[in-house]
């Protein structure tokens, strides 16, 4: 008996699901979203979802695109290539116009293959490394500015404006993303004729740092800044630690800093005197817009810059499909590479000829008690090549 | 009479499969070519896995570790030249030169994997039950910091990507088959009964003259060729390797592919793995459409556990699958 009640219990789910699965949907402008909505990545690729929802429901609230309703079909990652790679394969074949999503050049090297393949368009909204659409091909084109951009704007900032004049590095060895950032920026920094002292590394999930700060103490003098290239995860860990320790030199870092979490691990007292680089200040003029409306749709505000960039993906393939006066991926695909002068949350986007990755300027945030403060826009003046 | 007759049956259900993968290489979409694609790669995982785990009864926890090195042997053969030598640079210069195509990559990769299995073997294999779990565990850590930091050879955490895609339905279902067979063939010859005598009672198998150890070896050795195969397999579909894709949730999820199947049985293995494949694709629609995301690791956990309750020896226990189970369903057979 017990054998008839599980197999009954098992086909049940299995029809429910089979239902569920099976409503079709009318005729509307259908757009792939993959994010990792569980696991390591979440915290950016959640909030980057909600921009991406709130855009969607503007849009749709002004009547559409083309006459036709806009949909979106999510995709949940879950941080794992294998996953990533499947789910985005899966949304190929449902009638889609383009895809957007994923905050990581990893994640995103495991899933827009995919979309190269079938021809359709894929705007990575957070992925930062400048070669990556020379590594995909031409369908992947980035929202954001390149790494080496913002790399180059961190480097002219401390050098400049902080006086900098040393430095020491520490990043995060397990992700291209760190690895990239702190290598422009080193390439920048030492162009302008600032002496790198030494560089230490880390792993993502590692979770204690003092032996890097250790090495950094022993050093006869302190440097005038610290760089440290990191993830969303670490940063809060290791701002705390380094300060916990008695250092406190500015630290530097890129649009992984750009997170709730730094404030909150770190804390007020630990989380000051930091400087990062990232896509747009939330308490500028130009955010007010974006960030009421987001408020007013999840009850609270934007939690990083991601979701301005989930926002301005969206709403950039939502143009191009304009502009392309049709749903075919492949129009759309040919109206993304000749956008021009498209204004969005996060600065004005023009591809160049050929480039897939934006022209931008660059916001500075400072960090204040665990609070951010909008410091300025750089449009670095020499930036390293891919 | 009948050995002919299920002879027939068998060469009509080879058939009738080997059409269905001509049918969906050359008509079917990505999408479904890539889940057949990653369910014949579970079967082999999980098949193998069973030779080591559920027929000689090693409680093994690290076979991904298998795959991760045999993923990691056939992306370092197989990346292009030009990229090897830009992001490769501890390789010897002949091995950045050249570029190997998927079948020497499958089969470099499954004798590296069984050559250190042979090794690690003689070590763990003296320890049985929770102690030989908790080595082979380590084992799995083991292969996965030394993909994190061997910078130069593995490009560490960030991984080895833009790998030639050569893996499709043909060598994966090919490989699957020759896996089943293989396994099969093992368990019906004397080696194959010693194995089943040493899961049941090791010295009571010793003490009829059986070598228990090196009974245990081999099937550790030939279970870790398939799994660094299926590894390499894996690599050239997904098109990129890194440390963290090797790990606990794979090492998880073929277990219970494993368990639920019937540890023991090698058809069960197979019918479990293909299941379950489709299982966690339905979920995942499932999960798309209610927009809770997670929810589909939930009923996943639950389906498991249901089995596990109602049924603890797995949907086949140790019993193969055969034809003469039609007979009780309809008197044509």
């Amino acid at each position: 008996m017990p054998k008839q009640i599980s197999m009954l219990t098992m086909v049940m789910v299995a029809a429910g699901l089979l239902m569920i699965t099976g409503i079709a949907c009318a005729d509307t402008v259908k757009i792939g979203v993959v994010e990792n909505l569980s696991g390591s990545q979440a915290s950016l690729d959640q909030p980057s979802l909600n921009g991406v929802k709130l855009a969607l429901k503007e849009i749709n609230d002004a009547g559409g695109v083309l006459g036709k309703k806009v949909e979106i079909l999510i995709r949940d990652g879950k941080s794992d290539p294998a996953t990533l790679a499947t789910v985005t394969e899966g949304l190929m074949d449902q009638g889609i116009s383009a895809v957007t999503g994923l905050s990581d050049t990893t994640m995103v090297l495991a899933s827009a293959p995919a979309a190269q393949r079938a021809g359709i368009a894929f705007v990575s909204s957070g992925a930062t490394s400048p070669s990556l659409p020379n590594e995909v091909g031409d369908s992947l084109f980035i929202e954001p500015f390149g790494d080496n951009v913002q790399a180059a704007a961190a480097a002219e900032y401390a050098y400049n404006d902080l006086g900098a004049r040393s430095v020491w590095v520490l990043y995060d060895k397990a992700m291209d993303y760190t690895y990239l950032l702190q290598r422009y920026f080193c390439d920048r920094f030492g162009g302008l004729g600032g002496a790198i002292i030494s560089k230490a590394t880390y792993q993502t999930g590692d979770t204690d740092f003092r032996a890097q700060i250790t090495s950094l103490k022993a050093k006869t003098s302190l440097p005038d800044i610290l760089f440290i290239s990191s993830g969303p995860d670490d940063i809060g860990t290791i701002v705390k630690q380094v300060r916990d320790m008695g250092i406190k030199t500015p630290i530097v870092g890129g649009d992984g800093y750009d997170t709730p979490l730094l404030g909150k691990v770190a804390g007020p007292t630990a989380a000051t005197d930091v400087y990062f680089t990232t896509h747009v200040a939330l308490d500028s003029i130009g955010a007010k817009p974006f960030v009421q409306s987001y408020k007013k749709m999840f009850g609270h505000g934007p939690e990083n810059g991601f979701a301005a960039l989930g926002y301005d993906a969206f709403n950039l393939i939502i143009n191009a499909v304009k502009n392309a006066g049709t749903t075919d991926p492949k129009a759309v695909k040919a109206a993304l590479a000749a956008t021009k002068g498209f204004k969005g949350v996060t600065g004005t986007i023009n591809f160049p000829k050929g480039i897939r990755v934006p022209q931008k300027s660059v916001s500075i945030i400072k960090v204040e008690a665990g609070k951010f403060i909008f410091v300025k826009e750089v449009m670095p003046s020499e930036i390293p090549a891919p | 009479m009948n050995k002919n007759k299920h002879a027939l049956y068998l060469m009509i259900s080879m058939g009738l499969f080997f059409c269905a993968v001509y049918l969906l290489d050359a008509y079917g979409n990505h999408y479904y070519q890539r889940v057949s694609n990653l369910m014949m790669i579970y079967v082999i995982l999980t098949v193998s896995l069973n030779l080591s785990n559920g027929i000689v009864g090693i409680s093994s926890l690290g076979q991904i570790g298998f795959m991760s090195i045999g993923a990691y042997v056939s992306a370092i053969l197989t990346l292009p030249p030009g990229l090897k030598e830009h992001w490769l640079t501890g390789l010897p210069h002949w091995m950045s030169t050249i570029q190997s195509g998927l079948f020497p990559a499958m089969i470099l990769a499954g004798i590296l994997a069984a050559a250190i299995a042979f090794l690690v073997g003689i070590v763990i294999l003296r320890l049985q039950g929770v102690f030989a779990a908790v080595t082979t565990l380590g084992f799995l850590i083991i292969v996965k910091v030394v993909a994190e930091n061997w910078m130069t050879v593995t490009r560490g955490g960030r991984g080895i990507s833009s790998l030639p895609t050569y893996t499709n339905l043909w060598w994966t279902s090919a490989v699957a088959v020759i896996t089943v067979y293989v396994v099969l063939r093992i368990i019906r010859s004397p080696y194959g009964r010693s194995m089943l005598a040493v899961r049941e009672h090791d010295l009571a198998a010793q003490s009829i003259g059986i070598n228990a150890p090196r009974i245990r070896l081999l099937a550790f050795v030939i279970s870790a060729f398939f799994t660094a195969v299926a590894g390499a397999l894996w690599a050239n579909l997904i098109g990129v390797v890194s440390p963290g894709s090797f790990y606990l949730w794979l090492t998880l999820l073929i277990i219970i592919m494993m368990v639920v199947g019937g540890m023991g049985s090698v058809t069960g293995s197979v019918f479990s793995a293909i299941g379950f494949t489709i299982l966690l694709e339905l979920l995942r629609g499932f999960e798309n459409k209610i927009a809770v995301y997670g929810i589909s690791s939930i009923i996943f956990a639950i389906v498991f556990m249901l089995v596990i309750i109602f049924h603890p020896d797995g949907v086949m226990g140790d019993r193969e699958f055969s034809w003469d189970w039609f007979k009780r369903i309809t008197p044509l057979f």
